[in-house]
């Protein structure tokens, strides 16, 4: 099993390494067969690892020490991968949508000239959220938490010739980063408590002993809310949560496979995992699992609202995302955490398959991303429908299909929960899954129902995706349907049944009732409702049917702007103070650009001053003895 | 007494040896049916065995000490004699660079090496001198061979006008130096530096307080000043660079400096022991007025031989700061000088070579056609420019920090800012010549335009010659940290 393991982590890397490396000696073909070869032995040594793990039910535990990292007096961080049940969870998850995502590219990404690059910081993408899912240190976790930022970076980046992919990368990085310093101060004040960065270690030791309030602001506060606030800060930033979401949208800019990869199925969920990861920390907090929740059920009701009102397909299915994502944080909140895994694990399938059914119908269009531009794509996409169709449903919680195991067991729990954080979490989680259906339904209704809007020459073109798209497609589709089905007795054990000691898994309420099955059918009515209404697309009627929000939604609640009239126009100011009055004016007009000038003017001078006649040379041995001889005989002893 | 004459004749083995070479290479001229490579070889050969007969007198260079002959006009001590193996060592790869690489381009004919090999004779004799009278006579023959050897080989205006520029202020350098030993000699009556080194111990007194002392030395200075081209007395050195040949610019640039460079310090170090201490403001003088006369004029030249002109006077200047007087004797400057000249050494023959293989690289923009031969010589060249500038772990940088560390230990603070100063400036043209290999754009339609007629590779010494460059050139940059140890 070491083996599998080993081969599931560092196969990725080594198809980056030979991207990376090689793409000069081979053919742009061959070297996507050796990329897909090891990806593919990884996905098989990850499936392996599942499968075991699944059929012993939890019991299996493999740690493959690989070296150590940094030792200084009692302090020590090793390397090591670990496979318990959750981190092999998310390595099936990861490595099966990266397999199927680099299969798609093959001919998603068809006719681009430096694929090698693509091919590589896909593979690297993979390793580091490998290492982040296998780290038992949180100093690797940072490792693989600061890896998939660089790797989402230049993913978002990888059309570097346009100037919104470079600022989109720009802002995913820079807000990923606010999140990522307090990820860190997180881990100091872990260290602080425990003297550890190991993640077990440190978490046995929080649970034994509870610490000394830290003092913030001259009042105490329990200390583990204060780390629970600041890990959570961390996640919101990687996970997209409401606050520090802007970027996941804009991060539509990079290919539709690195978005169905990184920006849906697996690096975003890297916030959901790291909570879930510390959930002993978070069980014995009020105030922390408090904010957990509120941060969950917000997101999930604002992205939906604002998903509402997009027309790019992507940024519906981008916001889709954070709003699920926050359905997350909710059922972590409420102490669902296997029921967050779970809706993790289901959603990665849907919402990959969803992105990919939309990069199918963006690849068919010629590129055309806007749904007021499509319509009635049913007909020459038959299969494409059918699978964004079974996205869709499992999206909307349709029984039977997966979502709907993994959201009811998060709305159940947030039901459950409602002596401890009230009624509110519950009824926005439910508001947010009757927006989840309407604009489901308004996505699929706009691009596969009613009539074409595209031009004459576009619909021509328009075609299904072939057999390397579609065959991912399909294992995706084959996920959503059956995952939630397959998983859900497994996932939602409570006890130690299947997840050990790893996350705290309780028991999940579970009656059919009044309360569960009414936002269901609401929901589904409410899907039918849209996919009608949308099916004839005209401008304004959005507008008449919510009024005023209309304009609230379309600026996606003012975050942008007031994140711009905030923090970036005060900094840049500042910078523009700095730059032009500290740099150019101060410092470089003295410094570098002054002492150019002179020392050019001064050598100006002496070309213009240079005679090149003999009289002047002799003139100046002359002169140049006298001097010498005065200094020599009234200088004496040493000058400065 | 023949035996005392015999027990002399050990203290000049080398420049009989080279004296003889050079009187049959004269006889040569009469005999015109000689390969044309025979020449530089020959005297390769000849430099390489007077080398080799330096270590005879004694069997070492470290018994030597104050081995005197000639009534005591000639002495060897370790110093001098280390001095003299620096100079013929690189009097040697001088000869084997230059003597092949010029072998097509310029005349060949044994007059000339028979001229350069009296040159080296000289500068020798001079090194191991030790009475103002023959080291008066070394000198102008040293000077006086290559005035003559500059004009032997002067086609074409720039030369000629190089020729006569360089004679002309060598003549008067020498009259000054003439002056300064007439003055000293007028003061102590003596010319033997034992002897002025005595009476200046016994009469200190009478001496400093008298203003011939310091006129003389004065006058020393500036006609040493003149050899070392420390500025001001550097004017005739960026048209004889432009105009001289490539042979001679390798011979002008380098030995005439490290001969006169290694007196100097043995003069200070011998019979100015005492007045030592009191120049330091004088070579202070000297040095920033060179480093920064030299970076200026080089800062803005365009033509490639001037920029190397000017920066070796500015590397003359940073020599002058390892001249400075400390407390014990100071190898600084020669250790500099060393690594500058291999560097120039290695950078001329470098040029000189792509210039005979087609290349035009007149001026600094001209380098970009480079680009054109091999890799290699574009590396190496932008390695030496990098190691002239200073830049660590090449050499030059050890170079400088030597000469710096040296004037910081004895207190000459505004000479080392002066120096770092100077330093950034010159990064400038070293720069704008590795900008122009590596960064400019080839002009239009100069694709491919090297050299229709390569020049013939079969010469060996053709091959030796690129050996020898590549070879200086790296060991300027690989073994220059055991140099700056020295």
């Amino acid at each position: 099993m070491k083996l599998f393991l080993k081969l599931a982590v560092f196969g990725p890397l080594i198809s980056c390494l030979f991207a990376g490396l090689f793409h000069r000696q081979l053919s742009k073909t061959a070297l996507i067969r050796f990329c897909g070869f090891f990806m593919g032995i990884a996905t098989l040594a990850g499936s392996t690892l599942f499968m075991k793990m699944v059929k012993s039910g939890g019991a299996f535990a493999v740690t493959v020490p690989l070296m150590t990292w940094i030792e200084i007096g009692d302090f020590s961080a090793t390397w090591a991968l670990s496979a318990d049940p959750l981190s092999v969870v998310m390595i099936f998850l990861v490595l099966v949508v990266s397999f199927l995502v680099h299969l798609y590219s093959y001919e998603y990404m068809e006719g681009e000239e430096d694929l090698s690059r693509y091919y590589a910081y896909l593979g690297l993408f993979t390793f580091a959220m490998l290492m982040l899912v296998s780290a038992q240190d949180l100093l690797q976790l940072f490792f693989g938490w600061e890896g998939v930022g660089v790797c989402s970076y230049l993913l978002i980046g990888y059309w570097y010739e346009k100037e919104s992919a470079n600022q989109a990368a720009m802002k995913a990085f820079l807000v990923n980063r606010v999140g990522d310093l307090f990820l860190v101060m997180g881990m100091a004040g872990f260290f602080y408590l425990t003297q550890t960065l190991e993640i077990g270690k440190g978490l046995s030791l929080l649970q034994s002993a509870v610490p000394e309030p830290f003092v913030v602001l001259g009042t105490p506060v329990p200390a583990l809310d204060v780390l629970g606030i600041l890990f959570l800060i961390g996640a919101m930033g990687k996970s997209a949560q409401l606050g520090l979401h802007t970027w996941l949208p804009d991060a539509m800019e990079g290919p539709t496979p690195v978005s169905a990869l990184i920006h849906a199925a697996t690096m975003v969920t890297a916030g959901v995992y790291l909570i879930a990861r510390l959930s002993p920390l978070y069980l014995d907090t009020t105030f922390a699992s408090t904010c957990v929740v509120w941060v969950g059920a917000l997101t999930a009701f604002a992205a939906g609202t604002i998903a509402l009102v997009q027309n790019d397909i992507k940024k519906v299915i981008a916001y889709s995302t954070c709003s699920q994502l926050g359905y997350m944080f909710l059922g972590l909140g409420v102490g669902a955490y296997n029921g967050a895994v779970f809706h993790l694990f289901t959603h990665g399938f849907f919402k990959a398959l969803l992105f990919l059914g939309a990069g199918a119908v963006i690849h068919s269009m010629s590129n055309e991303q806007d749904m007021r531009k499509m319509g009635g794509l049913y007909r020459p996409m038959k299969m494409t429908f059918a699978f964004m169709l079974i996205g869709s449903l499992a999206l909307v919680g349709f029984p039977l299909f997966s979502g709907f195991y993994s959201k009811e067991a998060i709305l159940a729990s947030a039901f459950a929960a409602q002596d401890q954080y009230g009624l509110g979490p519950w009824v926005l989680s439910i508001i947010s899954l009757v927006l989840t259906a309407a604009y489901t339904g308004r996505m699929l209704g706009m691009t596969f129902l009613g009539r074409s809007r595209a031009d004459e020459a576009l619909r021509a073109r328009i075609h299904e995706p072939g057999l390397m798209m579609n065959f991912p497609l399909a294992l995706l589709a084959l996920g959503a349907l059956v995952s939630g089905m397959l998983g859900y007795k497994k996932f939602l054990m409570g006890g130690k049944g299947f997840w050990g000691d790893k996350i705290v898994a309780p028991l999940i309420p579970h009656h059919v009732g009044i309360v569960e099955l009414a936002p269901t059918v609401v929901g589904i009515c409410v899907f039918v409702l849209a996919l009608v209404v949308f099916r004839k697309w005209k401008e304004k009627k959005l507008a008449k049917s919510i009024g005023f929000m209309e304009r609230f939604l379309v600026n996606k609640w003012y975050f942008d702007a007031l994140y711009q009239a905030l923090f970036v126009k005060p900094v840049w100011w500042l910078g523009q103070l700095f730059w032009v009055f500290g740099d150019q004016k101060g410092i470089d007009a003295i410094g570098p650009d002054g002492l150019t000038h002179k020392a050019v003017e001064g050598s100006l001078k002496l070309r213009r001053s240079y005679t090149g006649l003999l009289p002047t040379y002799i003139a100046a041995l002359v002169m140049g003895v006298l001097l010498l001889i005065v200094l020599i005989l009234f200088g004496g002893g040493r000058l400065g | 007494m023949l035996d005392n004459f015999l027990m002399d004749l050990k203290l000049v083995q080398s420049e009989l040896v080279l004296l003889g070479g050079g009187l049959i290479l004269l006889l040569m001229t009469l005999f015109p049916k000689r390969s044309k490579e025979f020449f530089p070889l020959f005297s390769v050969g000849i430099i390489l065995m007077a080398f080799a007969v330096l270590f005879i007198p004694s069997g070492s260079w470290n018994s030597v000490d104050g081995m005197q002959g000639f009534f005591a006009s000639l002495e060897a001590s370790p110093l001098s004699q280390s001095f003299r193996g620096y100079f013929l060592a690189l009097a040697a790869f001088v000869l084997l660079v230059g003597g092949s690489i010029t072998i097509e381009k310029e005349k060949t004919a044994p007059e000339g090496y028979s001229l350069i090999l009296f040159s080296i004779t000289g500068g020798a004799l001079l090194l191991s001198a030790n009475d103002f009278f023959v080291a008066f006579v070394a000198l102008e023959m040293m000077s006086l061979s290559l005035y003559a050897y500059v004009a032997f080989w002067s086609d074409g205006a720039n030369a000629k006008e190089a020729a006569m520029k360089y004679f002309i202020t060598g003549a008067v350098s020498s009259s000054f130096f003439l002056m300064g030993v007439a003055f000293i000699y007028g003061l102590t009556g003596a010319c033997q530096f034992d002897e002025i080194a005595n009476l200046m111990k016994l009469e200190s007194e009478t001496f400093l307080s008298s203003p011939l002392w310091y006129l003389g030395i004065g006058f020393l200075l500036a006609g040493l000043g003149f050899k070392m081209a420390l500025a001001p007395f550097h004017l005739w050195v960026p048209d004889v660079y432009q105009g001289a040949s490539t042979q001679s610019l390798l011979l002008i640039g380098v030995l005439p400096k490290l001969a006169t460079l290694g007196f100097s310090i043995l003069l200070l170090k011998g019979p100015f022991s005492l007045v030592y201490e009191e120049l330091g403001v004088a070579i202070t003088f000297l040095a920033v007025l060179s480093m920064g006369w030299g970076a200026l004029g080089a800062l803005t030249q365009r033509n490639f031989r001037r920029l190397m002109g000017y920066s070796a006077v500015a590397n003359m200047g940073f020599v002058a700061i390892g001249l400075l007087p400390g407390d014990e004797i100071s190898l600084a400057s020669m250790n500099y000088l060393l690594i500058y000249s291999i560097g120039f050494v290695a950078v001329i023959g470098l040029v000189a070579y792509l210039q005979n293989q087609g290349l035009s690289l007149e001026t600094v923009d001209d380098f970009v056609y480079v680009r054109q031969v091999p890799e290699a010589y574009r590396l190496l060249l932008a390695l030496l420019m990098f190691s002239l500038a200073g830049v660590p772990p090449l050499a030059g940088f050890f170079g400088k920090f030597v000469v710096f560390k040296h004037a910081l230990q004895h207190g000459y603070t505004f000479a080392v800012f002066a120096g770092i100063f100077v330093s950034v400036v010159s990064a400038a043209y070293y720069l704008r010549i590795i900008k122009a290999l590596y960064f400019d754009a080839l002009p239009e339609g100069t694709e491919g335009l090297v050299a229709e007629t390569p020049l013939r590779q079969s010469f060996l010494v053709y091959r030796l010659s690129n050996l020898a460059s590549v070879g200086l050139a790296a060991i300027t940059i690989l073994f220059a940290f055991v140099l700056s140890f020295l």
